[in-house]
């Protein structure tokens, strides 16, 4: 018997070099580097999934996930609360599976800032922690002074929700206390963002509640791109569940968004002005913050890495994953960040041990609820190639418009729970 | 958290104990090293397949499959000779060499 894990190690461990007598004897595991100390910074699924494999694939590293919550609000499944469906509370994992199973250190704490010179994390109280890798996993922040008139004040009013936790509450109270009759109307963002689809899945929630409790009322989705992900199955869906409720303008016909007033929930565009009941604005983004002030991002606001390890181009000893980074195609997802942080945790491990990294292979799958039991889906396979040194999109692939959306709501509740279960143990 | 890897002591199982001894090998051995990233693959297989061998709600667990039959399928789904919600898409970025290794890592063990 040979426990798993030490088999996923030895895997991770094992590369160019290594003879027969290495793998087979295992003694090498307690050679140089197999006692380093790893520091994660952000407890999402991009985090969180980096310090469980850090730690199966090679259990004497020290994982420490310093994280300022004590819970993580999963992002996937957010809409479906906002539309009064789901249960919130199964969005919610705690990092006591993680802690307890696998020993990983959690500090609850902000971080300050990083010492990357002397591989010191820095957090507000002024306790550093010492790093031979560090993992950011440091998601998204906004860039609130893309548009005029939102800013992080006018979030409290017209929320964004595209953060999970109190804006989504918000942004729920304002749809069921909404009149029937009223508008909601929802800004999408500039590429590259958070969850390409998300904003198109919330305009089917909504939609999807309106419906049964305000039919007479309106979705309305101004967007600054010129399409959409899983745009052909998205207006499908519309139209064969929601009929002309749920209506999409592209930037070729209202311009830019100018002006957002969120006290008279106004958006002004620049062919048109639109009154809202209901306004939801996400807004264009950036790598977190942490991240941009670590000198990590480049003029895009995202951080360049090499996809072999996820390694920062700037910083060898820095990692970075999940929605901060920016790998070629891969979109920003949680999928994507689970993956991600795998190769990431292999490349650590091998690291570590002198090796150089695996070549990767990928995979994204993100569902999106159209209705309360009905999902459409896409799909992307990500291989390395030595050439380009970048990854490049192996094979993908999306829902048809007519594709079998009650079974892919089947498979997408399903996979919420074996997808959290993967990262949080639980 | 995870399942135990059996490694078979007894002469019946000797083949499918060769099979996987050459997985090994072949990861190991510097001819064969870059198919570490098969394995990488695999654990993004983890993100819907759970590793538990109780979970038969789609998306099933596999640990019950032999790897062959696995393998099978995910060639199936590759030619369109099975029709799947997902797995057609996944499927069409792998190679025959991947789709082995991704069959024999997440498979029944011996």
């Amino acid at each position: 018997m040979i426990p798993r894990r030490r088999f996923l190690r030895q895997l991770a461990t094992c590369s160019l070099g290594w003879g027969l007598g290495a793998c087979a004897s295992g003694r090498y595991l307690r050679a140089s580097g197999s006692g380093g100390r790893v520091v994660i910074v952000g407890g999402g699924y991009g985090g969180a999934t980096a310090a469980r494999y850090l730690k199966r694939m090679n259990p004497d590293l020290t994982v420490t996930l310093i994280e300022p919550q004590d819970a993580y609000l999963s992002c996937p499944g957010s809409n479906e609360t906002i539309a009064g469906l789901g249960d919130g509370e199964a969005l919610v994992r705690s990092y006591d599976w993680l802690q307890q199973e696998l020993d990983i250190r959690k500090v609850t704490a902000k971080v300050a800032r990083l010492e990357r010179s002397r591989r010191q994390v820095v957090l507000q109280d002024g306790a550093e922690v010492p790093y031979d890798r560090l993992v950011l996993s440091p998601g998204i922040d906004f860039r609130w002074d893309a548009i005029e008139g939102y800013d992080e004040a006018a979030s409290r009013i017209a929320p964004h929700a595209w953060k999970a936790g109190p804006q989504t509450a918000l942004l729920a109270r304002q749809i069921r206390s909404m009149p029937d009759g009223g508008l909601v109307l929802i800004t999408a963002p500039p590429n590259p963002y958070r969850c390409p689809p998300g904003p198109y899945e919330r305009a089917s929630l909504i939609a999807c509640y309106l419906k049964k409790h305000k039919p007479r009322s309106k979705v309305l989705i101004l967007d600054a791109k010129t399409r959409f992900s899983k745009q052909p199955a998205f207006e499908q869906a519309w139209r064969e569940l929601y009929g002309d409720m749920v209506e999409w303008i592209s930037s070729e016909k209202q311009g830019r968004l100018e002006r957002v007033d969120a006290a008279a929930r106004t958006v002004e565009t620049e062919f048109d002005t639109f009154r809202a009941d209901v306004l939801n604005v996400i807004p264009p983004q950036k790598a977190g913050l942490l991240a941009d002030q670590s000198g990590l991002t480049d003029s895009s606001g995202w951080c360049p890495v090499d996809p072999l390890s996820f390694a920062s181009v700037y910083d060898p000893a820095v990692h970075v994953i999940g929605d901060a980074c920016q790998p070629g195609p891969m979109p920003k997802s949680a999928f994507s960040a689970n993956s991600q942080a795998k190769v990431c945790a292999a490349a650590i491990v091998a690291s570590l041990a002198g090796e150089p990294p695996a070549e990767p292979l990928l995979i994204n799958h993100c569902y999106s609820f159209v209705a309360s039991d009905q999902a459409i889906s896409i799909t992307g396979v990500y291989g390395y190639s030595p050439d380009e040194r970048q990854l490049t999109i192996r094979s993908s692939g999306e829902t048809p418009p007519h594709g079998d959306r009650r079974q892919e709501a089947n498979h997408a509740r399903a996979w919420q729970r074996s997808f959290r279960k993967d990262v949080f143990g639980y | 958290m995870t399942q135990p890897l059996n490694i078979p002591r007894d002469v019946l199982s000797f083949s499918r104990a060769a099979y996987l001894g050459m997985i090994v090998l072949a990861l190991c051995f510097p001819a064969r090293a870059e198919k570490l990233d098969t394995v990488l693959a695999a654990l993004g297989c983890l993100g819907c397949h759970a590793e538990e061998e109780k979970q038969i709600t789609e998306p099933a667990s596999l640990r019950r499959f032999d790897a062959k039959d696995i393998a099978s399928v995910l060639r199936e789904y590759r030619e369109g000779k099975r029709s799947g919600t997902v797995m057609n898409r996944i499927a069409a970025g792998l190679t025959d060499d991947e789709i082995e290794r991704i069959a024999a890592f997440l498979g029944k063990k011996p």
